[in-house]
């Protein structure tokens, strides 16, 4: 088990006839169109310089948990998880448009003790440019985060985009928009 | 829940109405039907109310949990005719609920993957928060990895009961094997063992079992103490005391790999060589009383549903009928013997509830499995209510339910 955001399409959700019909057999893909994986492993990590790899070990072993979710008025979920001592809300908001849809999410890390040395990897590639605060990835993703200072770093052959997480009393708090 | 191993036969059964033929002649129905009433409780339309599990609510309400992944609260449940069924959908995107009952203002329920309890906060009648109780067990997305969730025992420990990858596979930790969840909020590593339950819950004396289903090492549906520290039968679940990732949390609950069972021997023989292989109580007579033992209660009603008190009701799922079981303890463990009781139902039936007025709420679903009855559609799901026809009368057996 991995809590990130694992694939993000645009359009159609998903056909689950088949899983209504009979035994519900098989693997669905998605439906719809733009399917784009998200980075894979944790999608936080405590690196002890911005040079330290980052961690691929995760699920249940590496401490991460699944601890349910909320519906605001509109039935959009709030997901809880928990990694270690550390228990985070992410409220992805899908937000419509024509050219550039895609979603403004809300990600909350609470804790007892403020964390330092704590980032969340927004996304891996081969190439991420920034043009005043928008991150592009591969010309595929466009990522923002208002208010953040996320760092690009080069790792292995790749590129990394990471947000650095500051606490403010028990919360650290991110915004991050992603067109594509 | 029967388990077929091959899609040529998956595809069969299409067509293959032969599978669960109704042998009953129509005086045998009509004799049961004179003891024990069926009431068919019509679905509206846009309600795909197929079997996963009742909660009776209390004051004519039920909450009937979905395999398509919903929880509907049903209202004015014992009029009769039921003339003024409510439904409220509380709940929908769960995973195949074959679990469900109520604690604390929370209802909780047995998805493939995790216990979640949930609750409407904002007074709408929808649930709003989902809360993860537990999922100490894997899934991989295989079809078969049924998840079935008991009620509330008297200690306050709710159990669940895991199959197989398939038939001969565990292919995810902990499938084919039963878990407590205890009121501190620890998982404990029950049984193992099990290949593919139909249904949990207890006798009348609070003691929990489950019923495994024919297949491999299984050579009849059966009914089955879950003795914690018990093997049920089945060795493929067995590799998770050795796994790196479940073994330690198999250690603390002092659970040891037990010998396995040799293939081609007698369950008797293999309980006797075996000291923590739990036989069967009961082994009911395949195909001729059924094909798909599935979910089962206990009668406490203290009479109120006839003089069958404290003896167990079991739903077929392949046969669409209730059938009823006497059991007792005999040198620590129990025996007994299975009656047909009650057939007749709209589609195969899953599981079983009481109300508080002593009517037996039956529940099921034909997708996937042949079953007497049944509608091979997507919303074939169908809800009976089985009540004595005289409250003032005691009831005796039909005709059938001795033969």
């Amino acid at each position: 088990m991995t809590w990130r955001l694992a694939l993000i399409w645009q359009g159609a959700f998903i056909d689950a006839a088949r899983h209504r019909t009979g035994r519900g057999q098989g693997f669905e893909k998605p439906l719809g169109s733009n399917v784009v994986p998200g980075p894979p492993g944790p999608a936080f990590a405590v690196l002890d310089s911005e040079s330290s790899a980052w961690p691929k070990e995760t699920g249940r072993a590496a401490g991460w948990q699944f601890r349910g979710y909320s519906l605001d008025g509109q039935r959009r979920p709030t997901f809880r998880y928990s990694w270690n001592d550390l228990t985070v809300e992410d409220y992805p908001v899908a937000v419509p448009g024509e050219t550039d849809p895609g979603f403004h999410r809300t990600v909350t890390v609470h804790a007892e003790k403020p964390v330092e040395h704590l980032f969340f990897r927004a996304a891996v590639g081969k190439r991420i440019k920034e043009t005043d605060g928008v991150f592009a990835v591969d010309e595929t993703l466009k990522l923002k985060f208002p208010g953040a200072k996320p760092i690009i770093r080069g790792s292995e052959d790749k590129a990394e985009l990471l947000v650095p997480l500051t606490f403010t009393g028990h919360e650290a708090k991110f915004v991050e928009d992603i067109t594509w | 829940m029967k388990f077929i191993v091959s899609i040529s036969f998956a595809t069969l059964l299409l067509g293959a109405s032969a599978f669960a033929d109704d042998t009953a002649t129509p005086a045998l129905k009509e004799a049961e039907a004179q003891y024990y009433r069926i009431v068919t409780l019509p679905i509206p339309e846009g309600v795909a109310l197929e079997a996963g599990a009742l909660q009776w609510m209390g004051q004519g309400r039920l909450a009937a949990s979905t395999r398509q992944g919903d929880i509907y609260f049903v209202d004015h449940t014992l009029e009769d005719p039921p003339a003024h069924l409510k439904f409220t959908h509380f709940a929908s995107g769960l995973h195949e609920v074959l679990g469900v009952t109520a604690k604390d203002g929370w209802i909780y329920a047995t998805q493939r993957g995790e216990e979640t309890r949930m609750k409407d906060l904002d007074g709408d009648g929808r649930a709003d928060v989902f809360e993860t109780v537990g999922d100490p067990w894997g899934i991989n997305g295989d079809y078969h990895e049924y998840a079935f969730g008991s009620k509330f025992d008297k200690n306050g420990d709710l159990w669940i009961v895991l199959c197989l990858t398939g038939s001969f596979n565990s292919n995810s930790p902990f499938r084919g094997w039963c878990f407590r969840l205890t009121p501190d909020g620890k998982w404990i590593p029950t049984c193992s063992g099990i290949r593919s339950p139909g249904g949990i819950g207890t006798n009348a004396d609070g003691v929990m079992f489950y019923t495994d289903n024919q297949g491999p090492w299984n050579g009849a549906d059966g009914l089955k103490e879950l003795r914690p520290g018990y093997f049920m039968g089945h060795p493929a679940g067995l590799k998770w005391f050795d796994d790196p990732a479940t073994k330690d949390l198999i250690a603390a609950a002092g659970l040891k790999k037990p010998q396995e069972p040799e293939s081609g021997s007698r369950i008797y023989k293999e309980a006797k060589r075996i000291p923590d292989y739990m036989p069967p109580a009961i082994m009911f007579p395949y195909p001729e009383m059924g094909q798909s033992a599935s979910g089962f209660v206990a009668d406490t009603t203290g009479g109120k549903f006839g003089p069958f008190q404290k003896q167990l009701f079991v739903c077929d799922q392949s046969h669409s009928t209730v059938m009823r079981v006497f059991l007792e303890k005999v040198n620590d463990r129990y025996q007994g013997a299975c009656f047909p009781f009650r057939q007749g139902f709209d589609s195969g039936n899953l599981s079983a509830e009481w109300a508080d007025d002593g009517s037996l709420f039956v529940y099921g679903t034909d997708r996937g499995w042949g079953a007497r009855g049944g509608h091979p559609s997507l919303c074939s799901g169908s809800c009976g209510q089985v009540t004595c026809p005289s409250k003032s009368t005691k009831c005796a057996p039909g005709p059938t339910a001795l033969s």
